[in-house]
Formats: structure tokens, sequence, C-alpha cells
């Protein structure tokens, strides 16, 4: 019994997991605070926030459904991040990965799970090619990669739009609309939850998670990717060929990034569609800064933000109070729990070790 | 038409007008940003910065009439967001980039929240004709 109550004292998770929850408990006071000024009724805004994201099984699916490209897309995010990257372009490697999924699945003809399998890796690739271009450039021209990621990502976005506007290479002549021809039934991620969007995509999140995190915590390559991460200058010494790590980092983001947009097209849309994304890459941001880097912390993560978009949709139908309220308590939770020491220190808790 | 005549056409007055019209903000913005570099601190958060100073202008010229006390109420506001950063980086040991980050997320939600809220449309303020 000693050895429990000494485990819960000293355990790094249990701290590391308590800061993030009063972080997110802060966060949504000062969101009350805010209701409250502009002269809002609390107890609806939440009780709508609650209702549109767990209330019934289509607000499950709705939140698991917008859950599922931020899993991804945060993975992306914190993946960089551990090897001390800033992958700020999760959203144009999605939209990358999305039209090379779209066009595979659309265009090449092969039988049922294998054509799903070939367009989800078209994805990934294409998104691996979006992140290797900044990681290039960081190591071998030493350029900011937070520029390269963010400025690319408009570029993939303005790009894919020109391919599927009308008269564009890509345009589905069918329609008016700017998207891609519809997908072939072979290459359909099946829906898992009907007749919610939930497919097969978010499977394929739940395994990315799995990878991630043995990769990361239970291979040599993700040691030495965390290494460069932590200490560049230790990691050059012990051996580690820094410059390689940085690419990879990248482009293991972009695959992951790629593959968010790759499952909204094959398991939500079934084709491209123009601005089909709300911006779940920025969310990734945030996800993967909530998630404290860690991959699985990725899933509870994502969920938040898919709850609060589900839920804001919910506000805003309601008349509660204007939907943003949840972009705005997705702001505050990224500021409290980037600032442990500002929780740490309104709580009271000593440092029990100099960090 | 000649070589001469097109060029004639695209560099006029106005567009030397438009080009500084446009450049005035991101001057502005870059001299900023140079401060904090300045003392090694990155701030991506001006975006962020930026945007609420045009969200306290709107709203306090919406309520006071008054463009001199917006831009005042502005530069107080920019200086509030200015300070956040500076108190999140250096009190409280936050990473520079991701609270820049933060305060461009949280001012994006809080421009749309409030003018939806006090207007009625959201990311859009009503026209003020006292300003003229």
């Amino acid at each position: 019994m000693s050895s429990f109550v000494r485990w819960v004292r000293q355990s790094t998770f249990l701290r590391e997991t308590g800061i993030t929850f009063l972080s997110i408990a802060l966060a949504f006071g000062v969101g009350c605070i805010i209701l409250w000024v502009a002269g809002y009724s609390i107890p609806a805004v939440f009780a709508n926030l609650w209702k549109g994201a767990f209330g019934n099984r289509l607000s499950i699916g709705q939140t698991l459904t917008k859950a599922t490209p931020i899993i991804l897309t945060s993975l992306s995010f914190l993946v960089a991040f551990r090897s001390g990257l800033f992958n700020i372009g999760a959203e144009g490697q999605m939209y990358v990965g999305a039209i090379a999924a779209a066009v595979v699945a659309a265009q090449l003809h092969l039988p049922a799970v294998l054509h799903a399998i070939v367009s989800l890796a078209a994805g990934g690739l294409a998104g691996a090619f979006w992140g290797w271009i900044p990681g290039y450039l960081k190591a071998r021209r030493g350029v900011n990669e937070f520029v390269t990621t963010m400025m690319l990502s408009y570029v993939a976005i303005g790009l894919t739009d020109f391919l599927v506007a009308p008269r564009g290479p890509l345009h589905d002549p069918k329609y008016m609309a700017n998207q891609t021809a519809r997908i072939d039934l072979t290459a359909m991620l099946p829906r898992i939850m009907k007749p919610t969007q939930v497919s097969w995509a978010i499977v394929v999140a739940g395994i990315a998670v799995l990878l991630v995190w043995y990769y990361l915590f239970r291979t040599p390559s993700g040691y030495e990717l965390r290494a460069v991460g932590q200490s560049p200058t230790a990691a050059d010494y012990g051996g580690v060929r820094i410059r390689r790590k940085l690419i990879l980092a990248l482009s293991l983001a972009g695959v992951l990034a790629g593959l968010a947009g790759a499952g909204e097209v094959l398991g939500t849309h079934f084709r491209f569609v123009d601005g089909f994304s709300p911006g779940y890459g920025w969310d990734g941001i945030a996800g993967g800064l909530i998630a404290r880097a860690h991959p699985v912390g990725a899933i509870f993560a994502a969920l938040l933000m898919g709850a609060l978009r589900a839920g804001g949709m919910q506000v805003q139908r309601s008349g509660a109070a204007p939907g943003d309220i949840a972009a705005v308590l997705q702001g505050l939770v990224i500021f409290f729990i980037i600032a442990p020491t500002l929780v740490r220190m309104l709580f009271r808790w000593r440092r029990r070790r100099a960090e | 038409m000649s070589i001469w005549e097109l060029l004639g056409d695209i560099f006029t007055i106005h567009l030397v007008l438009a080009t500084l019209r446009l450049a005035t903000p991101i001057a502005l913005i870059a001299l900023g940003e140079t401060y904090s570099e300045r003392v090694g601190i990155i701030n991506v958060g001006v975006e962020g910065t930026a945007v609420l100073g045009g969200l306290v202008s709107a709203l306090v010229a919406f309520y006071t009439g008054s463009p001199w006390i917006a831009l005042i109420a502005a530069v107080l506001a920019g200086g509030l967001a200015g300070g956040l950063h500076a108190l999140w980086c250096i009190r409280f040991r936050a990473n520079h980039v991701v609270s820049g980050i933060g305060i461009n997320i949280l001012v994006a939600g809080l421009a749309l929240f409030i003018t939806s809220a006090v207007w009625g449309w959201r990311g859009t303020s009503s026209y003020s004709d006292t300003l003229n």
C-alpha cells in the first residue's frame, strides 16, 4: 500500500495528466468569464456544447468524425516537435495527400481492400513529399522550417483549388462544384457507425498512434530522433546523423498529415472537395501541444478538439451564443497548457526535481 | 499597343498608392517584430496582436465614435497582447513559438466570437459613419 502511495506521489504520468486537466479546467473557467461579460447564459452554452458533442449517437458520431483527421495531424505535429522542429504545414500536407488519394481511388481500378490501401499509401506518399521539401531545405540550406511549412500550406491549398476548379484537369464535369470525380466503390473505407460518417479512417488513425508510439519509444531510430530534439550537440557527439534525422522527421510528419487527408477522401467525402478541411491541420498544432507531444495523448487531445467543433455547431444552432466560443475555448486551452509553471504556481505544487 | 503603353497602364500612380496602403500594416508589424527579435524573443503572435488591435479599434470606434480614442485603445490592446507573450515566455517559461501560435488561435476565435456577439455578423464589424 505504501508503495502505491509513493507511486502516486512520484508518478510523472499522474503529475503531467493532472496539470493537463487543471489547464483545461482553467481555460473553461476563463471561457465562462468571457461568456458572462458578453451576457450569455453559461449553463445554456455548456449544455448545448455537451449535447452537440456527446448528447446522442449522432453527436458522438460527429465528434469522432471530426476527431479522426485531428488525431493524425496532431501526430504529424508531435513527430516533428520531438525532433525539435515545428511542422506548421499539416494543413497543406493534408490537402496534397487528399488529392493524391482521390486521383488513385478514382483512376486506378483494383480489388476491394487493396485499392483502399493503395489509395491511403498514395496520400501518405504525397504528404511525405510535401514534408520532405521543408525538411531538405532545413537540413541542407538552413531554411527556417516554420516559414517553409506554413507557406507550402498555402501553395498546396491554391494548387489543389486550381486542379479541381471548372476547366481544371481534375474537375468533375458532371457538377459545377469544385471537386474531383467520385472514387471507386472498391477504394471506399467502410462506414462503421451508420448513419454517422465515422469510417475505418478512425481505425487507420488508431493504428498510426500505435505505430508512432512504437517508433518513437521502442526503436533506435526513434530514440535518435528524440535525441536530436532534446540536444542536437549531444546527438551529434553520439554519432547521430542530424541532417538525415531532420529530413526524416518532417517527411514522417508529412506522411501522417497526408493520411489524414486520404482518410477524409476515402471515408468521409468519397471525392476531393475543394476546401474540405475546416482547419484540421491547424487543430493538429493545438492537439499535439495538448497531448504534450505524446502519441497516446493525441487521441484524447483530438477528441477534445473534435468535441469542441461538434459542440460549437450545436451552440450556434441553439442560439445560446455564437458557435465561435468553441474556438475561443480552444485558444485558451492552448494558452494554459503551454505554461505548466503557471498551473503549478496557482495550485502551489512544488517542483520535486529541478527540470 | 506598344509595350511602353502597356507598362504605363500597369505602373500608374494608383499602383504606388495601393502599394503604400498595403505595405503600411506590414511595415508596422515588421517594426514591432524587430523589437522582439532584438531582445531574443521570437514573436509569432504578431498576426494575432494585429488582429486584436483591429478588433479593439472597431469596438471602441463603434461605441465612442472617436477614431482617436479607438487608436489609443488599439495601441493599448496590442501592448497587452505583447505583455501576455512576454509574461508567458519569460515568467512561465513557455516556448516562444508555441505561445505566439496560442495568441493567434485565441485572437482568431475572439474576433469571430465578439463580432458575431456585437454586430451579428461573423468576422465583420458594422460600418461606422462617424469616422469619415
